[in-house]
């Protein structure tokens, strides 16, 4: 039997892709069209109305700024608290310490973003054990659910995971032999860090952090339940255009816009990312 | 404890001074109480099977590990618990560990920038050191663009750069191929010798160790069996471990006795004491014997008695290996040219042995 040219294996591939992007482009040219009023269907002609309409819309620039604004600020809170859970599971000499770290990342990652809500609702809630401590020491109470607090700290819970394990890999790559090498040459724990482990990790960083940011812009559960319909981000806006108007024309611009400042970010640090490895290096021995 | 005092490196000062250091992990025991003086210039080998305790000697001697108790001190001072960056004692690691994001000049320089080494006295700093592993030509480059003997150099002359009081070598060789081993061992040497730097190198290889070091510190299982210059091991291991370690064809059970040694029923008079008898000890003991050391004879020239049992040419020399009659095996090594007669399997002939060494019971 003659073996099967490898080129030919890549046929169900694309029709598989072929298939999702025919979805994303069915959906594409639906942001063209028009809703025909009162109904769940739309007509044509084409044309660029339903961008002009969400751009018009002050509520629409709102959530797309807000949502922009809150996954910033997600990303930042995971580069800040998980760097060091990352550093800690790839260097600390104490295995319970790493173990524990990894469990507690675990069981976040394995609990379902329901219960996860719930339990952020229960935790941060007006008579829950955060306030209860504030009261019990005679301080005043923070409104932490329904607001934009809420959302930001249960959405930074669900990304932690994926940025630490994704920056953890990167650290673990980087030999510990390096930053002893630097502390024999004299210098100190942090210098060795910062002029050695920090640069090399510079890649691992930027990957974790694009994790984080595209798991941070998409969310929709956690603004849901969270933010008690005040808090906005625009998943959720898009789909009250689906589910209160039926104007799937008008939620699939809103989508496509989206998804262009979604991968924004994303596109330019893959043009630096070549000067970055560059810079940065390998961690070739 | 030495067989022949070192004189040379009795007059030198001491730079480095290591008493009764003692290291577990969890509950093994890895480093069971080392002592070890090194001169001021001197050169001192940690040689020792893999899992015997040289590296972590070496790494709490650089500062990457705590001992449990025993001192440590440099030119005087006690640095036992001194954090690494705090000894000036510059480490080479087996795998060069380089910056790899940055340049060989930047390597070199990485120390004397830490130390905010003024910018101009920096540049010539590094180009002293590049200039005297041969680099100078490729200061821009990056690790990643150097071949292993130029990392491996790279690595040296960064440690070197800062001057630092005491230079540690963790198996720098290991992972260079044979020829250039030797030419980078032999360099060293050198380099080590005209900049007098004290050095402790580790390493497994008992030959890289005869041509670096100018005393070697054979450990086993945490503890040194012997420290001696280079050539007393090779010639008087005072351990069965160092004998075997050392490469030592031949330990054979003997009896000593004023006077004379028992081998295999035949005995032969001594004129002098083997190195390693001690008075009041006679008895059943094991000597060594190093097959170039041993000679060979036609029988009743007054020697140990055996039969060659097999034949080996290895070139340059034919090795034997002799049967005794209590079933002992002798290996020999005789030199082999064109216009020299070998000797046939099956013929008897008396073994002459010579360099003689008294090995110590074990413990």
């Amino acid at each position: 039997m003659k073996p099967v040219p490898v080129l030919w294996l890549i046929w169900p591939l694309l029709a598989v892709l072929g298939l999702f992007f025919a979805a994303l482009l069915r959906f594409a040219d639906t942001s063209l069209l028009q809703q025909i009023p009162g109904t769940a269907m739309f007509e044509g002609p084409r044309s660029l109305g339903n961008y002009a309409d969400t751009f018009a819309s002050p509520l629409a620039r709102k959530a797309l700024w807000d949502t922009l604004v809150m996954s910033l600020q997600i990303t930042g809170a995971a580069i800040v608290l998980g760097y060091p859970l990352a550093y800690l599971m790839a260097r600390s000499p104490s295995k319970f310490l790493r173990n524990a770290i990894f469990f507690v990342l675990i069981v976040t990652f394995l609990s379902g973003g329901i219960t996860r809500a719930y339990a952020w609702m229960l935790v941060l809630g007006n008579n829950g054990p955060v306030n209860g401590l504030l009261r019990e020491f005679g301080l005043p109470t923070v409104r932490m659910v329904n607001n934009r607090t809420g959302v930001v700290l249960s959405i930074v819970h669900f990304v932690l995971p994926f940025f630490v394990l994704t920056l953890l890999g990167a650290i673990r790559n980087i030999p510990a032999s390096l930053e002893e090498a630097a502390r024999s040459h004299g210098a100190s724990r942090w210098a060795a860090f910062r002029d050695v482990t920090l640069p090399l990790s510079v890649p691992g960083l930027v990957s974790a952090s694009l994790l984080a940011f595209t798991l941070a812009i998409s969310s929709f559960l956690f603004p849901l339940l969270l933010g008690g319909g005040r808090v906005q981000m625009f998943a959720n806006l898009i789909y009250d255009k689906i589910q209160s108007s039926f104007d799937m024309p008008a939620a699939s611009a809103m989508a496509m816009i989206f998804l262009v400042f979604a991968l924004l970010p994303i596109l330019a640090l893959n043009l630096i990312r070549g000067s970055l490895s560059r810079r940065f290096g390998g961690t070739r021995r | 404890m030495q067989h022949v005092p070192d004189i040379a490196a009795q007059e030198r000062a001491t730079a480095l001074r290591i008493s009764g250091l003692k290291k577990s992990f969890g509950s093994t025991l890895a480093v069971k109480g080392v002592s070890l003086d090194l001169a001021e210039g001197g050169i001192l080998a940690l040689l020792g099977p893999s899992g015997c305790g040289k590296t972590t000697i070496l790494r709490m001697i650089a500062g990457f590990a705590e001992p449990d108790s025993g001192t440590i001190a440099l030119n005087g001072r006690d640095i036992t618990r001194l954090a690494p960056e705090k000894r000036n004692a510059a480490m080479v690691f087996q795998s060069y560990a380089l910056f790899p994001h940055m340049t060989v000049a930047e390597n070199v320089g990485y120390g004397l920038k830490i130390r905010r080494v003024s910018r101009s006295e920096r540049e010539t700093r590094i180009w002293d050191a590049l200039k005297l592993v041969r680099l100078d030509q490729f200061a821009r480059r990056y690790p990643s663009e150097l071949s292993g003997g130029q990392q491996q150099r790279t690595a040296l002359a960064r440690a070197i750069a800062t001057r630092p009081d005491l230079l540690l070598l963790d198996e720098p060789f290991g992972a260079l191929d044979q020829n250039l081993r030797e030419a980078m061992q032999i360099e060293l040497r050198k380099l080590q010798e005209s900049l007098g730097l004290a050095t402790v190198i580790v390493t497994h290889d008992q030959q890289e160790a005869m041509i670096l070091a100018d005393r070697i510190a054979v450990v086993n299982d945490g503890r040194i069996e012997q420290l001696s210059p280079p050539a007393e091991l090779y010639d008087h291991p005072r351990t069965r471990f160092v004998a075997e370690f050392m490469g030592v064809e031949n330990i054979l059970d003997a009896v000593l006795a004023p006077g004379s040694l028992t081998v295999a029923g035949s005995t032969i008079a001594l004129d002098r004491p083997p190195a390693g008898a001690r008075p009041g000890r006679d008895g059943p003991c094991q000597i060594a014997l190093r097959a170039e050391a041993v000679t060979l004879g036609d029988p009743g020239i007054g020697g140990i008695g055996g039969t060659i049992g097999y034949r080996t040419n290895l070139g340059g020399r034919v090795l034997y290996e002799v049967s005794l009659s209590d079933g002992q095996m002798v290996k020999v090594s005789e030199a082999r040219a064109p216009d020299l007669p070998t000797r046939p399997v099956g013929q008897k002939v008396s073994v002459v042995p010579g360099g003689i060494t008294v090995l110590e019971p074990a413990a």
